[in-house]
């Protein structure tokens, strides 16, 4: 008889009958199609009524989920409309909207075993604890050194990735975070790997740099539900404020910044290289593998990025913001890990990076949630994701020209608190390349307000 | 294995090649360097370990490579933090003090340290040190394992090769030892195999189960960890496909590797542990091969010796012997669970056109071992390998072959032009054993002709020889034996021997040594 199994992120199909999307492997002596296609491979034996032994599933034994979350209205929708489309698709809402409820709400309707996949250490923290609550049930961890394998599993995308072979048939429901994620290079592969039928992506950021997205229908389905902030604000999301500092770079940065940068411009001129788009900037980069001039070139155009991200004008006008705001819980945000050092050390404020040990990170967001801390300094790992639900005022003292990027940090000041206003204010060096790179991340930003 | 922006390559045509360290002047020079940085910065910060290799970048070599072989250089080094406050603790008390009384101005911040300073009963200054002592910059170099620089540049080119691999979707190679040591990480890092013989070499090529549908880089990262155990191995070739983008699309490159032109240059960190002939699974096996050596049978044994494909799998014996083209095989199977067995005797089942010898071990059920049998000798043993059945089956299989060689030659009509012939020589070009033809033609005898050993000597040639000797004016051995052997006889003395002569030694110098005519006195002498 017609054989179903799954084989490390696979499904054999032994027997006389060519499923569509298969391919014979003469390895075997069988036919073989990628795990994602095994919700198709059931529907189309379904439907042409062949008799056939289904081994593919081998599900974590699961206890019955019950969730007590009461969803708002447009959670429900969104909940609806996933439903309707299959139990497929991607939501988008923006950050703060409470995504997590409408992925409890969906466990808890299937009923069965669910791996929830996020970007960070953080999320796996944040979302174990909220499954753990809601569900009053154990939660399995994969990821920073954990692998414990329970019915609801979190999991980050790295793990993910790496045991995707093993964990790829234990599931019936996957739920992406942050799912703009998925479509890079590496990551899709989990999609594919995992058999799981039903498939759930939550992101605020749909679209990807890189157009990437056009992978995500076939990964997970496509976007079933949107809502944009501005239909939030106000009601369900905290109204805000942006404001720009310009700050000047004292003489001797600027002088210094001026002869880096100008060695770097007189190269590209020199070789009559263009430099217009992120693709002219990779070009570039492949031709300091082979050219120490153009390896010199870069290396000045960085120190002269450094002197303008990390100048002491810059700590000044910080200074300055931290003092004229007593009372309001910030968030600094920085670039690069350098920085983020020199100002916890200059003004003893409790820092997080990739680095920074699980235990330290809950110790200082707890005291922060808590009142310990007025102040956080942090490079990229709060950007996505993690809830500090209580700052009022977001500070960004230099970031890449991603408006991902932006929004993401404008979502951490933004969850809802009576009577709250949340602030953002960014630093930007005045005659430098900075305020292009300002203006730039604010693009999408604006287009998403009108 | 590098971090990807380390890899070093050079693309000619289609094919693609690591940069390889050559193992002279000037690498061997900055390895040295480098190995000695470290080795004095032990007790120092990383960060002015890294600033003290940072500076060789800017110096006539690819910053790629410098950093490579510090990278390995840091994988052989231990750091931690030095501090008399835990850090973590530290910082708690410092961030929360600051919290409560704030820490803007320079003033300010002084305060905060010095109160938590006293209550921790350390000074300010050991405060702020210890505040960022676990930054990895401020680690201190506790242990550094030191190397020789042609070892680290031999590692380095394994590792560049290995960071290639990463982007490569899939690989084929040959090797002529090492076999179970590779199938085992075959199947532990879970890629999947296609093996094939064409007589000559083995090939395997290997990917995994998303491969039968598409190019994917998945296995990279198992295929290049599997590269170690292939290049411990003699006589490798290795063959992959790497994946680069180029002008913004994907290309597949080929990577060409073999020990013969490369092998001098690539190692890996550890040596993998190799004992002459092979590490052995236990000691009823070590004990066979040497009971079996001591014999002197004139049969090669090998360890682990090609793997024979078996159906869809292959199946690597425990034991090959080989001699004059016969090849035989010898499987020994221990204490195992039930499953193995079974795995095991499908696989034997599946061989074709192979001679093999099973040992089994007699604890284990017989009844399983009753669906055995087809083409497969089995025998029981109870604590040592008994070498009475090898060595009969091995002279059974001589005696066989002998027969049927004989039969063959015995049809043949054989005519010799020569006065003296070899029969050895003789023996190749007719394609047969030299004692297969020996034995012919001491059965049929070869008219006008004596066979001497293992020489047939034509009889006017023996009349002719020893009226030369006669006609010596006296009976000096080595001009004898310089006489006959001109004649193209390997055993000379047999020949003088034949002719009716004695040699009678008088202590080890041939020179004092006398022939004889044999029907004078037949005693030797004894010094």
């Amino acid at each position: 008889m017609l054989t179903l199994s799954y084989d490390r992120g696979t499904i054999l199909i032994e027997g006389d009958v060519r499923v569509p999307g298969s391919t014979w492997d003469p390895r075997v002596k069988a036919f073989r199609s990628m795990a994602i296609a095994y919700r198709d491979i059931l529907d189309f034996l379904g439907r042409s009524g062949l008799d056939f032994r289904d081994r593919v599933m081998d599900l974590v034994p699961c206890p019955r989920l019950q969730s007590r979350v009461r969803l708002r209205d447009y959670q429900q929708e969104a909940l609806k409309a996933w439903m309707q489309a299959g139990r497929r698709g991607v939501i988008v809402l923006p950050t703060g909207a409470g995504k997590t409820m409408i992925a409890l709400a969906a466990i808890a309707e299937l009923d069965s075993p669910a791996l929830v996949i996020v970007p960070t250490l953080d999320l796996v923290d944040q979302w174990r604890r909220a499954l753990n609550r809601d569900l009053g049930e154990e939660i399995g961890v994969y990821g920073g050194g954990e692998s414990v394998l329970r019915a609801v599993t979190v999991s980050t995308y790295d793990s993910a990735y790496l045991r995707a072979e093993e964990l790829g048939n234990r599931f019936t429901l996957l739920v992406f975070d942050e799912v703009h994620h998925l479509p890079a290079q590496g990551y899709r592969q989990i999609a594919e790997i995992f058999a799981s039928p039903y498939r759930m992506g939550l992101t605020a950021t749909y679209e990807r740099e890189d157009g990437f997205e056009r992978e995500l229908p076939r990964l997970v389905g496509g976007k079933v539900y949107e809502l944009g902030v501005k239909a939030l604000t106000g009601r369900h999301l905290a109204r805000h404020r942006l404001e720009k500092v310009l700050v000047d770079l004292t003489p001797q940065e600027q002088e210094e910044y001026d002869r880096l940068y100008g060695e770097f411009t007189a190269y590209l001129q020199s070789r009559g290289i263009p430099m217009r788009s992120p693709e002219d900037f990779r070009h570039f980069i492949m031709r300091t593998g082979t050219d120490p001039h153009a390896r010199l070139a870069l290396l000045a155009r960085n120190r002269a990025f450094q002197v303008a991200l990390n100048s002491q004008s810059k700590i000044d006008a910080l200074r300055r913001v931290l003092a004229e705001n007593p009372g309001e819980k910030i968030l600094i945000f920085t670039q690069h890990n350098q920085l983020v050092h020199r100002i916890s050390r200059e003004f003893l404020i409790p820092f997080i990076t990739h680095r920074t040990p699980k235990e330290e990170r809950s110790q200082f967001l707890d005291g922060f949630r808590e009142g310990r801390y007025q102040v956080l300094v942090t490079s990229k790992v709060l950007d996505e994701g993690v809830d500090v639900p209580d700052a009022t005022m977001a500070v960004i003292l230099s970031g890449t020209g991603s408006s991902r990027e932006f929004i993401q940090r404008l979502g951490r000041v933004l969850r809802k608190k009576e009577g709250k206003r949340a602030r953002l204010i960014e630093l930007v060096s005045r005659q430098t390349v900075e305020t292009r790179i300002s203006d730039r991340r604010k693009r999408r930003y604006r287009k998403a307000e009108m | 294995m590098l971090p990807s922006d380390l890899l070093r390559v050079r693309v000619r045509g289609g094919e693609i090649k690591p940069v390889y360290a050559t193992i002279a002047s000037p690498n061997l020079q900055l390895a040295r360097e480098l190995v000695e940085i470290f080795a004095t910065c032990v007790g120092r910060k990383k960060g002015v370990l890294l600033d003290e290799v940072r500076e060789r970048e800017g110096i006539g070599f690819d910053y790629r490579f410098v950093r490579g072989l510090s990278t390995l250089l840091e994988r052989r080094s231990v750091f931690e933090t030095h501090s008399t406050l835990d850090p973590t603790r530290a910082r708690r008390l410092v961030f929360e003090e600051a919290g409560r009384r704030g820490a803007l101005s320079h003033e300010a911040r002084e305060r905060v340290l010095a109160k938590v300073a006293k209550e921790s009963g350390i000074t300010a200054g050991e405060l702020s040190e210890d505040l960022w002592s676990d930054l990895d910059e401020e680690l201190i170099l506790k242990e550094f394992k030191t190397t020789e620089p042609d070892e680290l540049l031999k590692h380095y080119n394994l590792s560049l090769t290995q960071t290639l691999l990463f982007k490569s979707t899939a690989l084929e190679f040959t090797a002529r030892s090492n076999w179970k040591r590779i199938f085992r990480m075959i199947k532990y890092l879970g890629l999947m195999y296609t093996a094939e013989c064409d007589g000559q070499a083995f090939r395997v090529a290997v990917d995994g189960p998303l491969s039968a549908f598409k190019l994917t880089e998945r296995y990279g990262t198992s295929l290049a960890r599997l590269l170690p155990t292939i290049v411990a191995s003699d006589g490798w070739t290795v063959k992959a496909d790497i994946v680069r983008a180029r002008n913004g699309s994907k290309r597949i490159y080929r990577l060409n590797l073999d020990q013969a032109t490369v092998g001098f240059l690539i190692a890996p960190e550890e040596p993998i542990k190799r004992e002459p002939g092979g590490a052995f699974d236990s000691s009823v096996e070590e004990s066979f091969s040497r009971r079996f050596q001591s014999l002197g049978l004139g049969w090669k044994l090998t360890r682990e010796p090609e793997p024979l494909i078996a159906g869809r799998h292959v199946m690597i014996p425990d034991f090959g012997f080989e001699k004059n083209g016969m090849k035989t095989f010898l499987e020994v199977v221990g204490f195992w669970t039930p499953s193995y067995l079974d795995r095991k005797l499908k696989k034997l089942a599946q061989l074709e056109g192979v001679d093999m010898l099973v040992a089994v071990n007699r604890g284990l059920a017989c009844s399983k071992l009753k669906r055995l049998h087809i083409g497969v000798n089995l025998f029981l043993y109870d604590r040592d390998v008994p070498l009475q059945p090898v060595v009969n089956h091995l002279r059974y299989r001589e005696e066989k072959e002998l027969a049927s060689q004989v039969k063959a030659i015995a049809q043949k009509e054989i005519e010799f032009d020569k006065p003296v012939v070899d029969l050895g020589e003789e023996s190749r070009k007719l394609g047969t054993s030299e004692e297969a033809l020996t034995k012919v033609l001491q059965q049929k005898g070869v008219k006008g002709y004596t066979l001497i050993g293992e020489t047939l000597v034509a009889d006017a040639k023996l009349v002719e020889i020893k009226r030369r000797i006669k006609d010596l004016p006296h009976l000096h051995l080595p001009t004898v034996i310089r006489i006959i052997e001109a004649e193209g006889v390997r055993n000379p003395y047999k020949v003088l021997e034949a002719m009716g002569y004695v040699v009678r030694w008088r202590g080890l110098d041939i020179e004092r040594a006398e022939i004889q005519e044999e029907n004078h006195d037949q005693s030797i002498e004894n010094t």
